[in-house]
């Protein structure tokens, strides 16, 4: 049977037939086995219903359109909800000698322009055959994530990762008007990241406040604009990620397809006054946007769903989780 | 979609012999894809991904489908099953004598126990080999040749 299957080492294959040449019951046998698998290996090849794919469709469109219930889902999903990539205000922080183009197109144009955008990255997800492997993969999130805060289209993102080692953290926004717009940030962590990202800020005449609250992809910074005039609201002391996204007032969110659907995105966007949402978009798409709404508050967050839950529990826990995720990373 | 659905199609209906069952699955495989795109990491081919799915929405179909089985109601035991494909346009004379060994194969896979029934298809129809098929079922290199080994026996015996 082995022999059959293509499954006999060389040797014992070439002993085998050295056999079968002298032997007719063995040869009868092989040919009887041989004509079984053809039979089978010839059937025809059942095509699948033509209304498969309308169905899955359907199914797809009917289970988006079922009411999200918006305090449930926070409840459950609320820390995953970090883990989208936040915030274009870096555009603003990291453009400060942006001019809103006049002609610009309108909100809607914007939205439409992004779902096309995100239309793309889908096609190329379908083309998934072509990934690197799950470990460089699972490394390589991190720097798409980055990519996506910074607005670089879904093609250079693609070439940006597989140029970047891993573990190496890039973010290069395009269309800088000026060369001393660029941030690129290399660590082997994301503390190491975010220190970089502080002090790159505050060179820039920014205060940042981050924390690290868990391993790995974890990463929390809010900034305020030093010059411009503070926010109407002062957002205290948020008693969680979610009271702290929905404290930011305005805000863009980046990247909403990152284990969540675009439908749970949009009822979170709601839930906050001011909040505008775009799938990832280009650079200039970015800084239209973001001078349309007149972002000045950055939350940048970086979250590995799979720690995401730590981020609802309590204090002391996570502050364990902390030093873990500090000690794993030291090590 | 439209890349795999025939060949993860035909699959599945080898596997459960019955072309509603095998639609209802299908449909089943693509939506929990859909669902869990983000958990494939390139590790595998996309095909295979999507296979093993279908290879384990199969077994917990075959699973719950026992269960099913002792308590279908009495006006339902009337009621044929669909199990073959729509019958497509009246084949020529030439073709007609294909056609029937090749009814009387597929006949004989259906008569196959599951578990020997899945190893043929994976084997033989999907091509392949024993390692992979280990994997997708969760067993040994010995239970999948042993297994194989009983099936076509058993097809041998059926197709005389």
């Amino acid at each position: 049977m082995e022999y059959l299957d293509g499954e006999l080492r060389a040797d014992d294959k070439a002993r085998l037939e050295l056999h079968i040449s002298s032997c007719d019951v063995c040869r009868r046998e092989l040919a009887a086995q041989q004509h079984i698998t053809r039979c089978v290996q010839t059937l025809e090849q059942v095509p699948a219903p033509p209304d498969l794919a309308r169905n899955v469709a359907a199914k797809i469109a009917r289970e988006n359109s079922q009411p999200v219930r918006v305090g449930r889902w926070l409840r459950r999903y609320g820390a995953m909800a970090a883990s989208i990539a936040i915030v274009f205000g870096l555009y603003a922080a990291l453009n400060k000698h942006y001019r809103p183009d006049a002609t610009a197109p309108s909100a809607e144009e914007d939205l439409h322009l992004a779902m096309e955008e995100e239309a793309t990255a889908r096609r190329e997800l379908a083309k998934a055959d072509q990934r690197p492997a799950a470990e460089a993969a699972d490394r390589l999130q991190l720097d798409e994530k980055a990519a996506a805060l910074a607005g670089v289209p879904a093609a250079a993102k693609a070439k940006e990762a597989k140029a970047s080692p891993a573990g190496k953290v890039i973010i290069v926004p395009d269309a800088a008007p000026e060369p001393a717009s660029d941030i690129v940030l290399e660590s082997e962590n994301v503390q190491q990241c975010l220190a970089d990202l502080q002090a790159f800020l505050e060179q820039n005449g920014y205060s940042v406040t981050g924390r690290v609250v868990a391993d790995r992809t974890v990463v929390v910074a809010q900034t305020a604009e030093a010059p411009p005039p503070a926010p109407e609201k002062d957002p205290g002391e948020p008693v969680d990620i979610i009271a702290r996204i929905a404290a930011s007032g305005k805000f863009i969110i980046v990247d909403p397809h990152i284990g969540l659907d675009r439908k749970s995105v949009a009822a979170m966007v709601d839930a906050a006054p001011g909040a505008a949402m775009t799938p990832p978009a280009p650079a200039a798409l970015a800084q239209r946007t973001a001078a349309r709404i007149g972002l000045r508050q950055i939350t940048i967050m970086i979250v590995n769903p799979r720690e995401a839950r730590a981020m609802q529990a309590p204090a002391d826990s996570q502050k364990h989780r902390v030093e873990d995720a500090e000690r794993k990373a030291a090590d | 979609m439209q890349k795999y659905q025939d060949p993860l199609f035909n699959g599945i209906y080898r596997m459960v012999g019955n072309y509603q069952d095998a639609a209802d699955i299908a449909q089943e495989v693509f939506l929990k894809a859909f669902r869990s795109i983000d958990g494939f990491r390139g590790s595998a081919a996309f095909y295979t991904w999507l296979y093993t799915i279908a290879v384990n929405t199969c077994i917990s179909q075959r699973r719950s489908a026992k269960v099913r089985k002792q308590h279908v109601p009495i006006a339902a035991q009337g009621m044929m099953p669909a199990d073959d494909p729509p019958a497509s346009d009246p084949l020529p004379q030439d073709v007609a004598q294909n056609r029937e060994e090749c009814a009387r194969v597929e006949q004989a896979i259906k008569a196959l126990p599951a578990d020997y029934r899945v190893v043929v298809v994976l084997k033989d129809i999907e091509g392949r080999n024993y390692s992979e098929i280990a994997a997708f079922l969760n067993c040994s290199l010995g239970t999948v040749k042993s297994r194989l080994f009983r099936a076509r026996e058993r097809l041998r015996e059926s197709l005389g």
